[in-house]
């Protein structure tokens, strides 16, 4: 374990250096805080576990397909995405309880085939949703770097689907709304201070594992030929249901950011 | 420290791990062409074996999917007053993945909720139905590819379906070294010495087979073409005479008409068989030239005559099947093509048997007028001969003894023949016109597109708005083909069909109405083959 935190800490601290510009002109090594003494204001330490409230993490997401209109949709068992997540620490329940609001978006997009054409071409397939979540989670901290928590979170976006090559392409948009249910663990770095100041806020690098289960609502695209705008008054084309397609999956999800 | 590095691989591994479902080759689809019932029309999905049947009368132009089996190979419309779709399946002879089915003949009745099923003895690939629809005949084509995957099959193995009873039944030919090419049946409601009765001929390169298909039970009868085998000849069509009683046969490489008699009475070494035929046949050649290439049977009794082209001697031969006598009568042209009319002409306005000969693809630019009646005696004088702007390359008859003549090459030109008048009348086509559609039994009205998105129409009989009267309508993208519907849907209008330019082959029609063809009442449906296509777990 110490070797983890040890490793943790070097690791943020390297990973925060390029952004500090005091520590270019200035001390931010421990080794060298001595010798290069601060006139205005008294030395700070330059590495904190002192809590920081705010979180900003780039996340990936892998969601396991379980139903099978869902994989023919994906064309694959395992759907990855990607986004970003800010979160905040509300309430601290007690010393080592900590109640967190979190708002995230993820992104996932997929090309595909589907084997349709009878002159043995596969029909292009793109499907991909954007998805905002608001999360509420509750963080036990076991040691300082080290915090489990359990997750819940509902939110919003919508999944497009578009079959074809251009020209003769069926599209479709879907509003989503998805429920979810994790929990997963925090690891985090001692805060980094930046500069000299007070006012110089700690940087900590955080980083977050998180399993859990995602309900949403069930799409059932109705895909209709993509008009270009080029036929003024087109005659109307009839859109066509592909089928509902569950919304059900298990995901992992992997993050890593800053925490100040 | 190292445990730290679990945590790229936790990134890494899920997105390794994609069992993709559709890689390691998915079938493609294939989509069997589309077939046009009376209200409604049916596409066949090879692929998922899937019917999707389009209600034209549906706004939302929803298909209902009616699963048919694996592999169909065929599909068209039940003939003579059924608004049925008849779809043909090979079914699977099964792996160790897979589970076996066998081939069937499904029925679907737009207006029923499920399909008749009659499973078949053999994976057979070619179906022929009698023009009213009440038998079918299924059998292999010469292609060994025709059997489904299966390696021992007997090539002249048919099954016979009676749709009177949804029964099946087995009739295996004999070979005399070849395999069933083309069936032809009898004409519906014939009668045979004074039973009603429906036969089949089975054509084959040097023999024709005929089947009793009333009476399951008697032995099929083969009628060798050329005994000796020491030349070829193939069948090509079939007139029956049930009154004579006898059947005339054309086939390519012979200079006879093969007149195949029947005969009241079971052949005299099948009388001890409870299996026996109550006729047998005799075989009569009647000589009527060389390279005949179309005939035609007109008069009735003792009068019938069989009408022949000859188009490489420039003559119409007149066959006298009871005495065997033939007239050769000169054309002046070479003629390839019998429509027969009865009707009367400039000269006499007399009903009587009539016809006009042209040659379709001999190039040829006259036609020719032809009194059956006494053309015997009148020879020469029985025919008239009327010049023409281009050659034939296709006709096709209109009611009220009219016709319409496709000539040209390249180019479409069309004319409209009047054939009690005697008068062709050229209608006016620019070279845009790329292909044509004439609906004949409704309204007699000839559709037409440039190749791309224009639609014309013209009545070729007065619908109302007076005769030759015209329209267009253009649509959204390039038509492909043009499907006028027989009749009327629920919603009381007739359909047009446009099959569209549909390179994703996932479906594409507009619908018009047929009667008032208007862009503004048009609708269309893209993608309908993918109808629940991520519920149904087919591609």
């Amino acid at each position: 374990m110490t070797t983890i935190r040890q490793g943790f800490v070097i690791l943020s601290t390297v990973a925060l250096l390029p952004a500090l510009p005091a520590a270019a002109a200035g001390p931010a090594w421990p080794a060298t805080q001595a010798v290069m003494p601060v006139a205005s204001e008294p030395e700070l330490p330059t590495t904190s576990w002192e809590p920081l409230r705010f979180t900003v993490t780039a996340e990936i997401q892998s969601a396991w397909m379980l139903q099978d209109d869902a994989r023919r949709l994906w064309g694959k068992r395992n759907v990855g995405g990607a986004g970003l997540c800010f979160s905040y620490d509300a309430v601290e329940v007690s010393s080592k309880m900590t109640l967190g609001l979190d708002l995230s978006w993820l992104a996932t997009a997929v090309s595909t085939t589907m084997a349709s054409t009878a002159a043995g071409l596969d029909l292009p397939e793109k499907s991909s949703t954007q998805v905002f979540n608001l999360g509420l989670s509750l963080r036990y901290q076991v040691f300082r770097w080290l915090s489990p928590y359990a997750r819940v979170a509902g939110g919003a976006g919508w999944a497009a689907l578009t079959v074809g090559s251009p020209g003769f392409d069926l599209r479709d948009r879907e509003f989503l709304y998805q429920g979810s249910a994790g929990a997963g663990l925090l690891l985090r770095s001692p805060g980094v201070r930046i500069g000299h100041s007070r006012r110089w806020p700690l940087l900590a690098l955080v980083g977050r594992v998180e399993g859990g289960y995602i309900m949403g609502n069930a799409t059932n695209f109705s895909l209709k030929l993509h008009s270009d705008g080029s036929i003024k008054d087109p005659i109307p084309v009839a859109p066509v249901s592909v089928g509902e397609i569950a919304r059900r999956f298990p995901y992992l999800r992997v993050s890593i950011g800053v925490a100040f | 420290m190292k445990r730290a590095y679990f945590l790229p691989l936790l990134l890494v591994l899920p997105l390794a791990c994609n069992d993709d479902p559709q890689s390691g080759g998915t079938p493609s689809r294939r989509v069997m062409p589309i077939v046009a019932l009376d209200e409604s029309v049916a596409y066949v999905d090879g692929t998922s074996g899937l019917v999707f049947l389009l209600n034209l009368a549906d706004p939302a132009l929803k298909p209902r999917l009616v699963p048919t089996g694996k592999s169909p190979v065929a599909a068209e419309k039940r003939k003579g007053a059924n608004n049925q779709l008849l779809v043909l399946t090979h079914g699977d002879p099964g792996s160790l993945s897979t589970q076996s089915e066998p081939a069937r003949l499904v029925l679907i009745d737009p207006a029923s909720k499920d399909p008749v099923t009659i499973e078949l003895p053999g994976r057979y690939d070619q179906l022929a139905q009698s023009d009213d629809g009440a038998f079918a005949i299924l059998h292999y084509s010469a292609t060994s590819s025709g059997a489904g995957g299966s390696m021992l099959y007997n090539p002249n193995d048919l099954a016979v379906v009676k749709f009177a009873s949804n029964t099946v039944k087995s009739r295996p030919i004999r070979s005399l070294g070849s395999v069933p090419d083309q069936v032809y049946f009898s004409p519906p409601g014939s009668t045979l010495f004074g039973l009603q009765r429906n036969l089949a001929v089975v054509l084959a390169e040097n023999y024709v087979t005929i089947l009793d298909l009333d009476r399951d039970d008697r032995t099929e009868i083969t009628v060798p073409l050329v005994p000796d085998g020491k030349r070829t000849v193939e069948p090509v069509q079939v007139l029956f005479d049930m009154a004579g009683p006898a059947i005339y046969i054309r086939a390519d490489g012979s200079n006879d008409i093969f007149q195949i008699s029947l005969i009241q009475g079971a052949p005299v070494d099948q009388n001890a068989s409870g299996t026996s035929n109550d006729f047998h046949v005799s075989l009569s050649l009647l000589g009527a030239g060389s390279a005949l290439s179309d005939m035609a049977m007109f008069g009735t009794g003792d009068s019938t005559r069989l009408l022949v082209t000859a188009p490489d001697s420039q003559q119409i031969v007149i066959l006298d099947p009871t005495t065997g006598s033939a007239t050769s009568i000169p054309t002046g042209t070479q003629v390839d093509r019998i429509l027969l009319f009865k009707g009367p002409s400039p000269k006499s306005s007399q009903s009587q048997d009539r016809a006009l000969l042209l040659g379709v693809g001999t190039g040829a630019t006259s036609v020719v007028f032809a009194d059956l009646r006494d053309i015997e005696t009148a020879q020469g004088l029985a025919i008239e001969s009327w010049s023409i702007t281009a050659p034939v390359v296709d006709i096709t008859p209109l009611p009220g003894n009219m016709a319409l003549l496709k000539q040209g090459n390249g180019s479409v030109a069309l004319s409209i023949v009047n054939l009690e008048d005697r008068t062709i009348e050229p209608i006016g086509s620019s070279g845009l016109l790329d292909d044509v559609t004439v609906e004949a039994t409704v309204r007699s009205r000839l559709w037409g597109t440039d190749g791309a998105n224009r639609l014309e129409y013209l009545d070729l009989v007065n619908n109302g708005q007076g005769r030759l009267y015209s329209g267009e309508v253009i649509v959204d993208r390039t038509i492909a083909n043009i499907l006028p519907l027989a009749k009327k849907s629920a919603d009381g209008n007739r359909y047009l069909v446009l099959e569209m330019l549909d390179p994703m082959n996932v479906g594409y029609v507009t619908v018009l109405n047929a009667d008032l063809p208007d862009r503004k009442g048009a609708r269309s449906a893209y993608g309908f083959l993918l109808t629940d296509t991520f519920q149904r777990g087919q591609p």
